[in-house]
């Protein structure tokens, strides 16, 4: 069985049909693309995925349960968690912080512990920069660990998002087009982490506008247009098929 | 050790003054005002400054504290340790109802809402006469003993809140600097993606709201004793303003600032007596001043400024 199933899923804003009535399956392990052209629905498939929206119809099965019933938070105890288009770091922390805040769900200190810093705390504290620190070094950011968050340049700041959301030891991590807005150099360091991600055991959701990085590493592509399903298969598959070289150079 | 430095010194300064001054009506009369300033200041700094979270109510229960522990010591002639236990769990109890429904909003509705909460409480101070006093307060609170020690002196009370102030410095220390407190930051900085990371950010928003709520209500059990009296005035909205403005002043996210803005306000009005009815013109304005030229607080921008001296100089 697949680890997500989507099915049925449709959101309406008003009027407004963002997402149509979508099925598809992400296989466990898949680097699994999203594209299709501006407006088509990728960030909002993606805040259905993770309950930042609720569905107006449909169902999200993941590992067998339903996503759509849930909070974002206890999406995320399931493993499933994600980085942002428009980015959400906390840069009113150092970026060890940052990724320390990811291992929340690894770690247990409650408010009163923490308040009389018990010795379980100090522990736990240890062990947390530790598994932060991890995090950093595979994203190659550990050198940078006691800069403040809001010093980092952009292209930094989107690893930065990935170290935290990785540091969750996360199952499946959505990225919410990790490239944009990186030069050549950056956005072939970006496909490498990527796959290495992958490689790790962790399932990949990608949504990304630049296409030379999704046929490099993705396993299956999914094309939205306009909230529907255009398109579904390998790249080889979809950069062949005539409905997606209509929707994306017209007729 | 370099985590706690700033509470080893204000605990050795504060220890030094205390020994030193012992009949200084700056150290031990003002010195307690500053001392209850400073653990309401750092409490409300705790939701603030860390959670982002704004409360115009925090005298509320500064004065849940202090009525709990008024009313049951001077009319029932309970225990103050019990009394106070009992105004914690006042204040803990209202905190705890209300802190989800209202924590749910954000920005100028939360402030109202907390607004109208302080409001609330203070007009129940004023009307319910036949358990407050009413208006005129209530009087005849009897003082407290520690462990035998009758705390009967203003230096005696100098010490009881200095190690107060010392212990909620060291909570708040505690707690920023642990896995709540960074879920704390979390929210503040991006609460869509704290919630990714899996912080269940309505229950740590709630939990912190009634962590300052205690720590105000013990603050209000103790000053109720050393007053001797208490009455509706000193848990106004007005106190609660003065508050935020500590916080604010002495720089957002800093439990040291905190404790600058609390030392401040504490000892402005103080030394602008000599202006008499200039005084409360020229506090204002040096308030404005301050947030216009420093809006970071005068703490944490100063503080900056002297570590990034310090670090150019190894620099160069």
């Amino acid at each position: 069985m697949a680890l997500l199933s989507v099915r049925g899923l449709e959101k309406h804003f008003g009027g407004v049909t963002a997402i149509a009535g979508l099925d598809f399956d992400v296989e466990q392990g898949a680097i699994f693309s999203i594209i299709g052209p501006n407006g088509a629905g990728k960030t909002t498939l993606f805040n259905l995925l993770t309950s930042i929206y609720t569905p107006s119809a449909g169902t999200v099965i993941f590992d067998g349960h339903d996503l759509t019933r849930l909070k974002p938070f206890q999406i995320a105890a399931l493993g499933v968690t994600r980085t942002f288009q428009n980015l959400q770091v906390f840069l009113n922390m150092t970026v060890l912080e940052n990724v320390m805040v990811g291992c929340h769900l690894r770690s247990r200190c409650g408010m009163i512990e923490a308040a009389f810093r018990l010795p379980s705390v100090i522990r736990e504290e240890k062990k947390v920069r530790g598994m932060a620190l991890e995090a950093l070094e595979f994203c190659g950011m550990a050198d940078m660990a006691e800069r403040a968050a809001d010093t980092l340049p952009y292209g930094m700041l989107k690893k930065l998002e990935i170290a935290r959301a990785l540091a969750a030891r996360p199952r499946m991590l959505l990225m919410d087009e990790p490239a944009a807005g990186l030069n050549d150099t950056e956005t072939v360091n970006m496909s490498s982490l990527i796959r290495e991600i992958s490689a790790s055991g962790v399932t990949v959701l990608l949504v990304e506008h630049n296409m030379g990085l999704v046929m490099k590493v993705s396993h299956r592509v999914l094309v939205l247009n306009y909230g529907e399903l255009l398109s579904q298969g390998t790249p080889q598959e979809v950069q062949c098929d005539p409905k997606v070289i209509t929707a994306y150079l017209g007729q | 050790m370099r985590r706690l430095g700033g509470l080893y010194i204000l605990a050795f300064l504060f220890v030094i003054t205390g020994l030193m001054f012992p009949d200084s009506y700056y150290v031990t009369v003002v010195g307690v005002t500053i001392f209850t300033n400073a653990v309401l200041a750092v409490s409300l700094n705790l939701l603030m400054g860390y959670a982002g979270q704004i409360s115009l109510g925090h005298a509320a229960f500064f004065g849940l504290g202090a009525y709990s522990s008024a009313i049951l010591t001077s009319r029932y002639g309970v225990n103050p340790w019990l009394a106070m236990l009992a105004g914690l769990a006042l204040s803990g109890t209202v905190s705890w109802v209300l802190a989800r429904p209202i924590l749910k909003l954000k920005g100028h509705y939360l402030a109202m809402a907390t607004l109208g909460m302080g409001i609330i409480i203070h007009i129940f101070f004023v009307q319910a006469d036949w358990l407050t006093g009413g208006p005129d307060g209530l009087s005849g609170i009897p003082g407290i003993t520690v462990f035998g020690w009758p705390v009967n002196t203003d230096l005696r009370w100098y010490w009881v809140f200095g190690v107060l102030m010392l212990f909620c410095i060291w909570v708040s220390l505690n707690i920023v600097d642990s896995r709540p407190g960074r879920a704390l930051a979390a929210v503040h900085g991006s609460e869509v993606a704290a919630q990714m990371t899996g912080v269940d950010t309505a229950s740590v928003k709630a939990q912190i709201f009634v962590v300052s709520a205690l720590l105000a209500s013990v603050a209000g059990s103790l000053f109720a004793h050393q007053q001797a009296f208490v009455s509706p005035e000193s848990f106004s909205f007005f106190f609660s303003i003065e508050l935020v403005t500590m916080v604010v002043l002495g720089g957002l996210a800093s439990t040291f600032g905190a404790v600058f803005g609390a030392v401040l306000l504490s000892l402005l009005p103080e030394f602008l007596l000599v202006f008499e009815d200039f005084e409360v013109l020229i506090y204002g304005a040096i308030l404005m001043a301050i947030m216009i030229f420093l809006p970071d607080g005068l703490f944490v921008t100063t503080s900056r400024l002297i570590t990034e001296r310090l670090r150019g100089g190894e620099a160069s």
